[in-house]
């Protein structure tokens, strides 16, 4: 007999995790299409930064939920724009700019967060309605916790599959992933290498700015500066303990969920067990086990990192 | 960034024209930009005067902030001219402090100064040797730094905080600070009001830093390391060993900026100890805009904690984000890569 | 088999150039140069490394676009020089250097280039390899659509190439040096192909290449480019080698270096190579071709030349034997003085090997292995003491006067003879003169010198051959490995032949035999 607080507990952990999974997996999404195009955008925290403020401040005003998705992930975008500018054009350091986008937008959002909210009272949102799937909602537990959600987390589902169709299934993934591996091979094609990567680092910053609107807008409700907590690096260390593929690094993204939602009970609860702090510490830790340990079979992209000069 | 054979004193005299302008074009661009943020240019102005020349407190506070910024900038310049990518400086920091804390707080039968000694050595140490594993690992197993020394810093600052509030917890007060370290620990202030001793270990650092790297053999390898790594191993330089003595050496020097901010001005550890976005991070904005030169990096350095002094002046007065610095910094060095990138742009290679 | 000349000019070219100028920063490329080809017709490009082939070949692709000049393809005016889609229904280009994915298939290398339609990506992939299938059976190539590039051999790549250029059908055909990595056999096997191209589907090839016999052999045409210029077209019956050598090299006689006298000497081993492997795996020695059981030994006063088209496992002796790659099994020995006892087994820990023991390298990848563009001249000549001087003193390279270096600037005619420029601003000839300059300088016991002389004009090739002699004749040894088998003809005291990562049994000077060695190339005979 397993009694009705325990249900609750499971089911509130287990609804936890699928959202910081798939918050996770959106902005994995976003940076993985990125890193097979060749472009590692370190930037990414910053970039997820852009979508929350942007997000939730276009949703607050407006009153629209939607349109704070729309902003936050264009948001994103113009953010890739001037990154992919940076390094795919100007052929910068993408190390150096990555980190230097992340401490300009944690800069510039509180700049721009102070005069947009001041001293007033902190906005909030209301929290978003929760539509079970037919039938699958019905389950026992799994149904409410797992297939009962917001609509635009479902949206974040079908965007991250959707990722995975492009880089795997389609003409544009497959020139991004040549344009990862062999940036000559493309050009000699035909196609510009530029525009390949401008396309893919605008596209995973929109993705990437989207998933910091799921954040603001649909979970927490509220803005705060440094809402992201990291979440934009762990993105970056699930792509790389994915080993570059979709599907394992969605399946990071949800182990690390877990691993969010423990860290957090453990904290609540007071649990002695282990500190919290080092479930914090974990992604971090596996992502640099996973490239000690790395399979000879799992390379990432071949030219990564390296700027393309014709 | 590698200078080319007349490298000589003489020639690098009139380069600090350079720097100097520069800043002082950089200052009237931040004053434009708060005037379109709605700041009275003539108060920014003032307030800028006020921190660089007028007032004691702000310029010592100033030159407190500068330690771990300059040490750390200092260090940095050793992996980035090696081209090793190596951005863990939160990380030593963070160790650096956390260790020499450790030393404070749990050795008590030793005369003061021999302490302050164990607690220089060990935050210097431990720096250098969590810093020589991302130097091991692109050495000998071939994995980017990159990644590596990120994750350092992200770790880090988790141990700190378990550690400020587990093992190092004060037990008066559990607000995530760390007991401090007794008062007879403390780094001596100079003179009265001046800042800590620990701002005098910037002299020896760069004095050190600029043989090491522009005059000595060590410091050739690092450059040519750095701009050809498959010529220098062909040429018989020791690549590997190189990789991870810059790398010790990153690490040494950030590991010691985290002794001399704890040791000298906050004498305990806590996360925010380095204040966001980070010392580490700040310093390796002026470490580039330096060009990877000592002297350029520490100038950067002190030139961003002066201006950083004019924050509080912001938020009050103006109701700026004091963060609004910091994305100036950003934005300078941007500037500067950009329009040195934009010339190289055109350049077009022959087919082979 | 050529159709004579008469025959061929009546008929309308399909492609032709005009007043084509190119320079690249303060090397011009190509001069003037006017170029018509004309349909069913074999016509050849031929000329020295660095006179300005390979340039042409992509401007009449619309890869590069000239200075000046013009390029009209008369049976559609395509205008700009923009690599446009369109272009690829015209003219294909199989590229020297190939632009593969090794992780994506063959069908999907076609794919990559048809962005323009809007099919499915499924649906495409499927038409794509059924024509893919058609024309690999049409021009024998024997290539399946869903093959991994990475499980390609050399001459299957760049059958996959020549298999993209022909998708859309074009009319003309260019090729950038396709022989350079072919055996004899495989050369042949091509030429029969093209020929098939041209007499039987009316296209026109046009192809670039070095060597004169293959022109003699199969063009319709030529066009001798020298130093960038033109010097004569001639079809098939004005032809003959005399004619070539004189349009290609002009004036200049090639000074052909002595016919070495075997060293009386000859008994001192200097290094031995012991049945060494290597097992290659995906990331850092993906790009190498296995090797398998390599022995051999090198005496002194002795060049050991190493024949074998690219790609055929010499980069990766050529990095075991300079100790920059580890073999996976197998021993190398290194004798480290002429008065040692015994020879030293080579650890390949960190180059103390190439330090201690006395080795001198001239690398195939001179820009990667060789030097560092961004040092002086001088920095680059004396970047061997920084190996061996205590990193705390003061630098060994810097202080030091350029006199200290002229003599070896003038000795081996680096230009200019600057030693503070930069190596960057120096032409691939004397980027390699400082290479050469600062390893034989050492004056080593043991020198591995790589494809030493590809892409140098014949002045310099020539000069790096007789130093390389000299250095030899001095009582060293030294490992040439050359894909060029007429140099080692000239300079060689032994030829061994490397096929798929096997080394044949040496043929000594005395017998020296071209069809064998040129057998054992393609792979025919193995010691």
């Amino acid at each position: 007999m397993i009694s009705a607080s325990a249900i609750n507990i499971i089911t509130g952990a287990l609804y936890f995790t699928v959202g910081a999974g798939l918050l996770l997996g959106l902005a994995a999404a976003g940076e993985l299409i990125q890193e097979k195009a060749g472009v590692l955008n370190l930037g990414l925290e910053g970039v997820f930064l852009t979508g929350a403020l942007a997000g939730f401040y276009i949703a607050f005003r407006s009153g629209d939920v939607w349109l704070g998705y729309l902003g936050a992930a264009l948001a994103g975008a113009l953010v890739g724009v001037v990154f992919a500018t940076l390094v795919v054009y100007l052929r910068l350091n993408q190390v150096i700019v990555g980190i230097l986008v992340v401490i300009f937008v944690l800069g510039a959002a509180n700049v721009v967060w102070a005069r947009l909210v001041g001293n007033g009272s902190l906005p909030t949102l209301p929290a978003p309605t929760r539509v079970p799937i037919p039938l699958l909602g019905q389950i026992p537990i799994v149904g409410s916790a797992v297939f009962t959600r917001f609509p635009p987390e479902y949206l974040a589902v079908v965007v991250i599959a959707l990722t995975a169709w492009l880089i795997q299934r389609t003409r544009f993934g497959l020139a991004v992933r040549a344009v990862g591996e062999n940036p000559d091979a493309v050009h000699f094609s035909g196609l510009s290498v530029l525009w390949t990567r401008v396309a893919a680092v605008v596209v995973g910053c929109a993705i990437a700015g989207a998933a910091g609107g799921l954040l603001t807008i649909g979970q927490l409700g509220f803005y705060a500066p440094g809402v992201t907590a990291g979440r934009g690096w762990i993105a970056i260390a699930i792509v790389i303990i994915g080993g570059w593929s979709p599907w394992r690094t969605l399946l990071g993204a949800l182990v690390f969920g877990a691993a969010d939602m423990l860290q957090f009970e453990v904290q609540a609860a007071q649990w002695q067990v282990i500190p919290y702090e080092f479930l914090l510490a974990f992604p971090y830790l596996v992502a640099v086990l996973a490239l000690v340990f790395r399979r000879n079979s799992v390379q990432p992209p071949r030219a990564l990192g390296i700027p393309f000069k014709a | 960034m590698i200078r080319n054979a007349s490298g000589q004193l003489a020639s690098s005299l009139p380069s600090l024209v350079r720097p100097v302008g520069g800043a002082a074009v950089g200052i009237l661009f931040m004053i434009a930009a708060l005037a379109a943020l709605g700041a009275n240019p003539v108060a920014v102005s003032a307030l800028i005067a006020d921190a660089v020349f007028g007032s004691p407190p702000q310029q010592v506070d100033a030159i407190v902030q500068a330690v771990p910024i300059g040490l750390m900038a200092l260090g940095y310049c050793f992996s980035f001219r090696a081209s090793f990518w190596n951005i863990g400086g939160e990380a030593y920091f963070y160790l650096g402090a956390t260790v020499a804390m450790t030393i404070g707080l749990k050795v008590h039968n030793l005369p003061a100064p021999v302490t302050v000694v164990l607690m220089t050595l060990g935050g210097a140490l431990a720096g250098g040797a969590l810093s020589a594993i991302a130097g091991l690992l692109r050495a000998y197993r071939d994995i980017n730094e990159v990644v590596v020394t990120l994750m350092m810093n992200l770790v880090m600052v988790q141990i700190v905080a378990f550690a400020a509030t587990g093992p190092l917890a004060n037990p008066l007060s559990n607000l995530g600070f760390s007991e401090p370290i007794p008062a007879s620990l403390w780094l001596p202030t100079l003179g009265l009001t001046g800042p800590h001793m620990g701002a005098l270990a910037l002299v020896p650092a760069l004095i050190v830093s600029y043989y090491l790297l522009t005059r000595s053999g060590f410091g050739d390898r690092i450059r040519v390391v750095g701009a050809n790594p498959d010529t220098a191993r062909a040429n018989g330089i020791p690549v590997a060993r190189t990789l991870i003595m810059v790398s010790i050496a990153t690490g040494v020097l950030g590991g010691l900026a985290g002794v001399a901010h704890a040791v000298g001005s906050t004498h305990r550890v806590y996360v925010g100890l380095s204040p966001a976005p980070g010392f580490g991070y700040i310093a390796i904005i002026a470490a580039l805009l330096g060009a990877n030169r000592p002297i350029g990096a520490l100038l950067a350095a002190f030139f961003y904690t002066f201006l950083s002094e004019v924050s509080d002046g912001l938020q009050v007065q103006f109701g700026i984000d004091r963060s609004f610095i910091t994305v100036f910094f950003v934005l300078t060095l941007v500037s500067v890569l950009a329009a040195n990138a934009i010339p190289r742009r055109q350049q077009r290679a022959a087919p082979t | 088999m050529a159709i004579s000349p008469g025959e061929a000019v009546d008929i309308r070219p399909v492609l032709v150039a005009r007043q084509i100028t190119k320079r690249f920063g303060s090397t011009v490329a190509n001069t003037n140069i006017d170029f018509d080809l004309l349909p069913r017709e074999i016509h050849a490009l031929l000329g020295e490394n660095g006179a300005g082939k390979s340039t042409l070949l992509s401007i009449l692709y619309g890869l590069t676009s000239p200075d000046s000049g013009e390029v009209i393809l008369t049976a559609e005016p395509l205008k700009g020089w923009h690599l446009h889609h369109d272009r690829w229904r015209y003219i294909g280009m199989v590229p020297q250097q190939f632009r593969l994915v090794p992780n994506m298939t063959v069908a999907e290398h076609v794919a990559l280039r048809l962005t323009g339609e809007r099919t499915r990506f499924s649906a495409l992939i499927k038409r794509v390899g059924i024509k893919v299938n058609e024309l690999s059976e049409r021009y024998d190539l024997q290539l399946r659509p869903n093959q991994l590039v990475s499980g390609l051999s050399i001459g299957e790549r760049q059958r996959l190439e020549i298999l993209r250029a022909l998708y859309m059908e074009p009319t003309i055909l260019l090729l950038d040096e396709p022989t350079s990595v072919l055996t004899p056999q495989e050369a042949e096997k091509l030429y029969s192909t093209l020929q098939y191209m041209v007499r039987s589907e009316g296209k026109a090839v046009v192809l670039t290449t070095h060597r004169m016999k293959e022109v003699l052999d199969y063009a319709d045409r030529v066009t001798v480019l020298r130093s960038g210029k033109r010097t004569a077209v001639l079809s098939s019956g004005q032809v003959t080698f005399s004619v070539l050598v004189e349009a290609m090299l002009g004036e200049r006689t090639m000074s052909v270096v002595a016919h070495p006298s075997v060293p009386d000497h000859a008994s001192l081993v200097l290094l031995e190579a012991e049945d060494l492997h290597l097992v290659t795996h995906p990331g850092r020695t993906a790009d190498l071709t296995p090797l398998h059981g390599i022995s051999f030994t090198v005496r002194d006063g002795e060049i050991f030349g190493i024949a074998g088209v690219e790609g055929n496992g010499q980069t990766a002796l050529e990095l075991i034997l300079a100790g920059l790659l580890e073999p996976s099994s197998g021993r190398l020995l290194l004798r480290r003085s002429r008065k040692a006892a015994s020879l030293d087994t080579v650890a390949s820990s960190e180059q103390k090997s190439r330090r201690n023991l006395d080795l001198g390298y001239i690398p195939s990848d001179r820009a990667r292995f060789g030097v560092v563009a961004s040092l002086t001249v001088q920095e680059n000549l004396l970047l061997p003491r920084l190996a061996h001087a205590s990193g705390l003193q003061p630098s060994p390279i810097q202080g030091v006067t350029a006199a200290e270096t002229a003599d070896l600037i003038g000795a081996f005619r680096i230009e200019p003879p600057n030693p503070r420029l930069m190596v960057s601003q120096l032409s691939g000839g004397n980027m390699q003169k400082v290479v050469l300059a600062r390893e034989l300088s050492r004056n080593p016991l043991v020198t591995v010198a790589a494809q030493p002389t590809a892409g140098l004009d014949v002045g310099a090739a020539s000069m790096f051959r007789t130093r390389l002699r000299e250095h030899a004749n001095a009582g060293a040894g030294v490992v040439l490995i050359s894909s060029d088998l007429d140099e080692l003809l000239e300079v060689a005291d032994k030829i061994a032949v490397m096929y798929r990562g096997r080394l044949s049994q040496p043929w000594a000077r005395s017998q020296f035999d071209v069809q064998a060695i040129g057998a054992a190339m393609a792979g025919g005979v193995t010691g």
